[in-house]
């Protein structure tokens, strides 16, 4: 079997939180870090979109950002077509930064207001040093009209303010896929664009997934649109993934208590719908001092002593689904490596 | 209870232009209601709601129409006369951010405090004891009234904001996008507090959001703006069910529903129109796939389709057509401007 695409183990990553000049300079005083990221482990396969969702403040996108390097990991592996691209001569040999992309969420903050399109689109070529001047020009003008941004010289020249939401986010894609990555991180790419167009955002992904192959991580609150877009998807709580698996099974049947919360409320189309929203208490506790055992258990309607005692791992819960709760230790005794 | 006719609203331009930001819009709301009011962004459904509570930007004006709010025309009031009769003690407003809406210098309860003293003789134990019974409806430790702000989380201060608005026993409070800024869990139980409250004080609320997920799982009535008019009016049954309008039925398609497992979702071609010049005929022609010469040329209407459902659009007749067309994307593709087919052709 071939290697995924990408594989997380026990990926970590701590900031710390009060860090101030007397801790600093003379010790005084303790430490405290945030645990954004704490221990999460997945794959993706090569074409495979694979989605992560969580409410805010569940370190998905600090996972995203550890994954690609943009913050240092603070413990645990990341392979990118097998290699550890944790160790930076890895990445260096691999041309990482041209294999791996990332579209941010917001077009109106992402691109340089002072960059015309042609320039935004052409400077990832220009950093790396590919072909001729004249081959790079030839490049961006393909890639701006194949994000549908048609003819590309009604808009190369352009500069972001005169474009609309949905145009800038094209501009984006169009310098995310430029290098012809083999991964795009793509977090909530679509959250920040009127309905009417979100559509053809999520369309033009989905094609150029198909055409060039890429693998995709979409990171996004919206359930909804992580069941349209993903293969699979996982659910990350403080830090922790809780349930992974094929993206419509999740949702349709989700089986850890805080997945099952999060798809009872989603609010849906039907008003008929009268769909009964597990109650959660309370809010997210605080990420420094995390509740001791199942870090879900001070919410869960299910909860029982138990829960805090230790951290449960992944159990199968049938269907290459996974989740991470005690309830499903008494059927099936199969434990997944933690 | 609130009867709007033929609103106007426009904002003045530096070079003497105006932007007509609502144009003609005729709706009422009854007492006891939610009514949700969706549209994207630019469609003028906040400007619609703030000149209701006449909250507009300095430029912003209403030139023509009325506002009937209980048998008085609001535009007839005048600031002072609005001030200490109307805005809070009648009609109250949720903004979008909360976090802004507070002012961070002043703890929480405070500033509730003295939105309740400046509109009713009350001593401030009355007032405070007021501040802390809305914060235990709404489910915030009444113990943190003496909090600043910043030390709530993004639900807890939309829940604070909603005890300010609902301090003075309003009969219609406008929420813009009370939860848009929020996770599903809070705005789930966000939703259900406003919608439980509503009841128990009989309020009207309008809910102002894009989300049209949210309207349906709350509201009783919808109305659907386009261009600054409500160009499709009904309740929330048949607005989801059986709309007559393009536009809802392309918003409608738009949307990635949880509950649907292989959706072909179609997104609307075209950009808003522009609000300088408005151009003659329906305003969501160009954008429209079923839009025929009377469409360019003509502005539809208003006409009502049974029971309330009221619809500015001149092929709203052709229903089940028109709902079985828009459901394809080729429908919307097939229409695209010049950009979106050179995808296509690009695709073979």
């Amino acid at each position: 079997m071939t290697s995924p695409k990408i594989e997380v183990d026990d990926l970590k990553k701590h900031f710390k939180s009060n860090e101030d000049l007397f801790t600093r300079l003379f010790g005084w005083g303790e430490i405290e870090y945030v645990k954004a990221v704490d221990g999460v482990s997945f794959e993706i396969e090569e074409g495979e979109s694979f989605g992560l969702a969580g409410e805010s403040g569940c370190g998905k996108t600090t996972c995203g950002k550890s994954l690609l390097h943009l913050h240092e990991p603070t413990s645990g592996t990341v392979s990118f077509d097998g290699q550890d691209i944790t160790d930076p001569a890895v990445r260096d040999e691999m041309d990482f930064r041209t294999e791996a992309q990332i579209i941010q969420q917001n077009p109106y903050e992402s691109i340089n207001p002072r960059y015309r399109v042609f320039d935004w689109v052409k400077e990832p070529l220009d950093v790396h040093g590919i072909g001729s001047e004249e081959e790079r020009e030839n490049t961006v003008i393909e890639t701006i009209e194949s994000v549908g941004l048609n003819p590309a010289e009604a808009y190369m020249h352009e500069y972001p303010s005169e474009l609309s939401g949905g145009e800038r986010q094209r501009v984006s894609i169009a310098r995310a896929i430029i290098l012809e990555p083999s991964f795009i991180l793509a977090d909530e790419p679509a959250s920040m664009l009127d309905v009417s167009v979100r559509a053809s955002i999520l369309d033009l992904l989905d094609r150029l997934q198909d055409e060039l192959g890429i693998s995709i991580l979409y990171i996004s609150h919206d359930l909804s649109l992580l069941k349209h877009m993903c293969d699979r998807i996982g659910i990350m709580y403080l830090g922790k993934l809780v349930e992974v698996g094929p993206a419509t099974q999740v949702i349709n049947d989700p089986q850890h208590p805080y997945t099952k919360a999060l798809v009872g409320s989603t609010p849906t189309i039907d008003p008929d719908d009268e769909r009964e929203a597990a109650e959660l208490k309370g809010d997210i506790p605080d990420p420094v001092n995390l509740p001791s055992g199942c870090r879900f258990a001070p919410r869960c309607p299910e909860a029982t002593d138990e829960c805090t005692v230790e951290e449960p791992p992944m159990y199968d819960t049938g269907d290459d689904q996974q989740a991470r709760c005690i309830l499903y230790d008494e059927e099936q005794k199969q434990t997944i490596s933690e | 209870m609130l009867e709007l006719t033929d609103v106007h609203v426009e904002y003045e331009m530096e070079d003497g232009g105006a932007v007509h930001a609502v144009n003609g819009v005729s709706i009422s709301l009854e007492k006891n209601k939610i009514l949700g009011l969706i549209g994207e962004s630019g469609s003028g459904k906040s400007t619609l709601a703030k000149a209701v509570i006449r909250l507009l930007a300095k430029n912003g004006d209403v030139p023509e129409g009325s506002i009937e709010y209980k048998g008085t025309d609001l535009t007839e009031l005048s600031d002072r006369e609005f001030r200490t009769e109307i805005r809070w003690d009648e009609i109250s407003m949720v903004p979008q951010n909360a976090m802004n809406g507070f002012d961070p210098v002043y703890t929480v309860g405070n500033q509730i405090v003295q939105a309740i003293r400046t509109h009713e003789d009350v001593s401030k134990g009355e007032a405070r004891e007021r501040a802390r019974e809305l914060f235990e409806q709404l489910g915030i430790d009444p113990g943190r009234i003496d909090d600043y702000p910043h030390q709530f989380s993004g639900g807890m201060a939309q829940r604070a904001m909603i005890a300010l608005a609902l301090a003075l026993d309003p009969s219609l409070i406008i929420a813009d996008e009370p939860t848009t800024a929020l996770d599903v869990v809070i705005q789930d139980r966000i939703l259900q507090t406003l919608r439980d409250l509503q009841q128990e004080i009989e309020s009207s609320v309008v809910l102002i959001t894009h989300d049209i997920s949210v309207v349906s799982d709350i509201c009783d009535e919808i109305a659907v703006m386009y261009g600054g008019r409500v160009v499709e009016h009904a309740d929330v049954e048949t607005i989801i069910k059986e709309p007559r309008h393009p536009y809802t039925l392309g918003l409608r398609n738009a949307f990635p529903d949880i509950e649907e497992d292989d959706q072909d979702l179609i997104s609307i071609p075209g950009t808003p129109p522009d609000l300088v010049e408005p151009p003659e005929g329906c305003g969501f022609a160009p954008r429209c796939p079923f839009a025929t010469d009377e469409c360019w040329d003509v502005t539809p209407e208003p006409e009502e389709y049974g029971d309330g459902h009221i619809v500015e659009c001149h092929r709203a007749d052709e229903q089940e057509l028109l709902t079985e067309e828009a459901k394809r994307k080729e429908t919307w593709m097939d229409l695209e401007t010049e950009p979106q087919q050179g995808v296509e052709e690009a695709d073979d």
